[in-house]
């Protein structure tokens, strides 16, 4: 398998605060990689020593086979980089700004850069500086992809747009998805669930898992068990059970592992007196508020038994 | 090459204002400018306050840096260095075609309109440009180092144009303390050509070591490490200690084969006694040591630049000093008697006064020589004087606004070390009755032997007015008679050209040193 990003320990420090720690990272080549977690949990920190715009404090880095600290000049003709905090040539139209970038790339295709214009409907005439929050994110997209890199790296590049520019957005870089490995950071699940094929998550600079969504998926069961009589919790649940809740008959937790006979023959095992048990599937933000809710503790030695990326 | 011409390209459409404003400015000082040689003496008392306000030639001079750096920071800015959120950062910019674009950009819209500027105002002066060509592009050197360079490094490292006016701000804040600092510090502080020259291009090394670690790596902590270095090696520079011994004798050497220059010699007389003073600082007291002067070859002067002195009790106890300006006349052949001064602290003067003393005093002298001698008669009009330029006779510098009392020359840059000779008449000039009787000998020194930029390196004519010495009649009771220059008066301009540098040592026994007069405060030129 080939990949278009690896990153080994990489870590990032800004004073005493470690905003990355030791990530380790594989992106396979033609994913749609989500990387999400909450702000601050070092999203942008990640995708900066990626970009070669931070250094990292610790490990490294390789985007497209080239070391991250030495990404420059040339190697950019392959990787487009939208960012929502990313500054523009303000002054320039919006015609002016691909015209300009067009001799910086010598596989500028400028029938694509036509399309996505048409696509995009954007106004060639007006100043990057007047155009709308949405606008300038379809500008910048139009601008990353019209060269087809072979990397594209979104840094929360749907936050704050309402949904139509959100979808004309997405149903750009799908377009160009085949042909290319799309990263991307956000903290709105709902918004990347449709279209990731790998997900990792990010908590407080440490990655909790990187794996493929349908994976991830098919990994997480809402569990519910409906007990004949009111029974103790044994002492010592799996590390896999996050959230766990008895209330008189019933049980719920969130089981991180599920595997369908194995799992059905642990619950069997633990909870002979079950009347029913309910195997359900979880949307990915539940996944997520499990996660997050039961502690880094927990998951990670959930991840540590079952080869998660930690 | 096309990716610097095309940045270039992008940064000339967007900035067309400032390079308007700058080319606009830069155009108001050629025409500007000959007003200053036109309106004769009004052209060189110019650098006042009143001046500036009054002489928009001199307005313009301080106004074409500031269109530069309306000029730079915006180009520099384009691309800022600074930050993590710039667009072009992650585009496939080469880092070294960025630099080449703003360096085109720079030589396009600053130093090739200014060398243009400079070209049209030498030829307004009447000077041809071309053989001050390598002159100009000298200044330009300069002026890169002093003035385009510093505001390029401050620009690279800040990132947009108020942070940089705050750079600006706090650096001439710390050049202000450092010149308020030197110019408060003992007379100690010198700088030896050699060492001018070497500080020259360390500070022109370090800024472009900003700017490559800028553009390079986008490390601005590290890059303002090295303007903090900077300025700390302008500090030390303009208060640090003065050279050493080792230093001084790189630069004047001992013995120079082929070079005899004046003779130096204690000179007591009644008339001229050893003398101490205060001097502005009280924790310091001046001595003043007569010496006759003579020796000096034919057709030379020798410049004494700076000297050190030891004073040598019996018993051991004794005080060097450091090597201190000269603050002495140039020396032209035939026996005169100078002063050399120095000054010591206070408390070695307390410890030596009383003890008889052996003194070495060591001159570190320049020597040049006469190269060209122009024999001209003063006129009513112009006088092209090779080597120095166009001299004009100037009215109203007496007590009669019809008679010549003053010579301003305008030069291209600056002029060579040149001495003028004259003769004032005593009576007016038309008065029937002037004979030679009438006529007082004068002599002026104008212009350096060293190479300097005229006014930040800007303005390419230089005007110097040539104040020959004697020009009031010394009567018993009331003000001095005014002298005059009258036409038909030879006037004669030798041009001097460095021979050399070397040290002369003179050595005294038993000098006793001479009591201080408490009540006579003399200022000593500390340059």
């Amino acid at each position: 398998m080939k990949l278009a990003i690896r990153t080994e320990k990489l870590s990032r420090r800004f004073g005493k605060t470690v905003a990355v720690d030791r990530v380790d990272l594989e992106v396979p080549e033609g994913a749609i990689y989500a990387l999400v977690g909450a702000n601050g949990a070092g999203k942008t920190t990640m995708i900066k020593m990626l970009m070669n715009i931070f250094r990292p404090s610790d490990g490294r880095a390789e985007v497209l086979g080239v070391d991250a600290a030495h990404l420059a000049g040339n190697a950019f003709t392959r990787i487009g980089y939208v960012s929502e905090n990313q500054e523009m040539p303000e002054w320039m139209t919006t015609g002016g700004m691909l015209s300009y970038y067009r001799s910086f790339y010598p596989q500028w295709d400028p029938v694509l850069e036509e399309q996505l214009v048409r696509q995009f409907d954007l106004p060639l005439k007006r100043k990057l500086k007047h155009l709308s929050r949405g606008m300038r994110m379809k500008a910048a997209f139009a601008s990353s992809l019209a060269y087809r890199p072979s990397l594209i790296v979104l840094d929360e590049p749907f936050s704050g747009l309402d949904p139509l520019v959100r979808d004309e957005l997405i149903e750009g870089l799908l377009e160009r998805a085949p042909e290319t490995t799309v990263f991307l950071s956000s903290h709105d699940l709902a918004e990347i669930e449709s279209f990731s094929s790998h997900i990792g998550f990010l908590e407080e600079g440490r990655l909790l898992f990187s794996e493929e969504l349908p994976v991830l998926s098919e990994r997480f069961r809402e569990v519910t068990v409906t007990l004949e009589r009111p029974s103790v919790l044994p002492e010592k649940c799996p590390a896999s059970w996050l959230q766990i809740e008895a209330a008189e008959c019933v049980v719920r937790f969130v089981h991180s592992n599920y595997k369908h006979e194995i799992t059905e023959r642990e619950l069997a095992e633990f909870f002979p007196s079950a009347r029913n048990i309910s195997l359900d599937p979880m949307p990915l933000r539940s996944i997520f508020l499990a996660i997050a809710k039961s502690g880094r503790s927990h998951v990670q030695s959930t991840a540590n038994t079952k080869g998660i990326k930690a | 090459m096309k990716q610097i011409l095309h940045i270039f390209a992008k940064d000339a459409r967007h900035q067309w204002l400032e390079i308007l404003l700058s080319l606009a400015v830069t155009v108001g000082l050629v025409f500007a400018c000959p007003s200053r040689w036109r309106t004769g003496a009004a052209g060189f008392v110019s650098f006042s306050p009143i001046g500036l306000v009054s002489n928009l030639p001199d307005l313009l001079v301080y106004i074409v840096p500031l269109s530069w750096w309306l000029l730079i920071s915006p180009v520099i800015h384009e691309e800022k260095l600074v930050g993590d959120r710039q667009f072009w950062i992650t585009r496939p910019y080469d880092w070294k075609k960025l630099l080449a674009a703003k360096v085109l950009f720079l030589i396009a819209f600053l130093y090739v309109p200014l060398l243009l500027a400079q070209c049209a105002m030498l030829a307004e002066a009447g000077f041809s440009p071309f053989p001050s060509f390598r002159g100009l592009l000298r200044d330009s050197l300069s002026l890169t180092c002093l003035l385009v360079l510093p505001l390029v490094v401050l620009a690279t490292v800040t990132r947009n144009f108020a942070r940089m006016t705050l750079a600006v701000l706090g650096a001439a804040v710390c050049f202000i303390a450092i010149l308020l600092l030197a110019l408060n510090a003992p007379p100690d502080r010198i700088a030896t050509p050699h060492e001018n020259q070497i500080a020259f291009f360390l500070a022109l090394g370090l800024c472009a070591a900003v700017v490559v670690v800028q553009y390079a790596r986008r490390n601005t902590k590290v890059s303002w490490v090295l303007v903090a270095s900077l300025i700390v090696l302008v500090g030390f520079l303009a208060l640090g200690g003065a050279p050493d011994n080792a230093q001084m004798d790189r630069d004047y050497p001992h013995g120079q084969r082929g070079m005899a220059t004046a003779q130096f010699a204690y000179q007591q007389t009644a008339a001229t006694a050893p003398s101490a003073f205060v001097t502005q600082r009280r924790d310091r007291v001046g001595i003043s040591i007569p010496v006759l002067v003579s020796g000096e070859p034919d057709g030379t002067v020798t410049i004494p630049d700076f000297l050190q002195v030891t004073l040598q009790a019996p018993g051991g106890a004794g005080w060097t000093s450091v090597w201190q300006t000269a603050a002495m006349d140039k020396f032209l052949p035939g026996e005169r008697v100078a002063n050399a001064q120095f000054t010591m602290p206070r408390a070695a003067y307390d410890d030596l006064k009383e003890k008889p003393l052996n003194v070495q005093v060591t001159f570190a002298l320049t020597q040049a020589h006469a190269e060209k001698v122009e024999r001209l008669t003063l006129g009513q009009k112009d006088l092209a004087v090779p080597g120095v330029g166009i001299c004009s006779p100037v009215k109203g510098f007496s007590d009669r606004l019809d008679e010549i009392g003053l010579v301003a020359c305008r030069s291209p840059l600056r002029p060579e070390l040149t001495l003028v000779n004259s003769a004032w008449s005593s009576v007016a000039c038309s008065s029937a009755s002037t004979s030679p009787d009438d006529r007082v000998q004068t002599a002026e020194w104008i212009g350096a032997l060293e190479k300097e930029s005229t006014e930040f390196g800007i303005v390419p004519v230089s005007i110097t007015p040539v104040n020959f010495s004697n020009q009031f009649a010394m009567e018993s009771n009331g003000p001095g008679k005014a002298r005059h220059l009258c036409p038909g008066t030879p006037i004669t301009f030798t041009k001097y050209t460095l021979t050399g540098r070397t040290q002369s040592t003179i050595w005294i026994n038993g000098f006793q040193l001479p009591r201080l007069d408490a009540g006579q405060i003399t200022v000593m030129n500390q340059d």
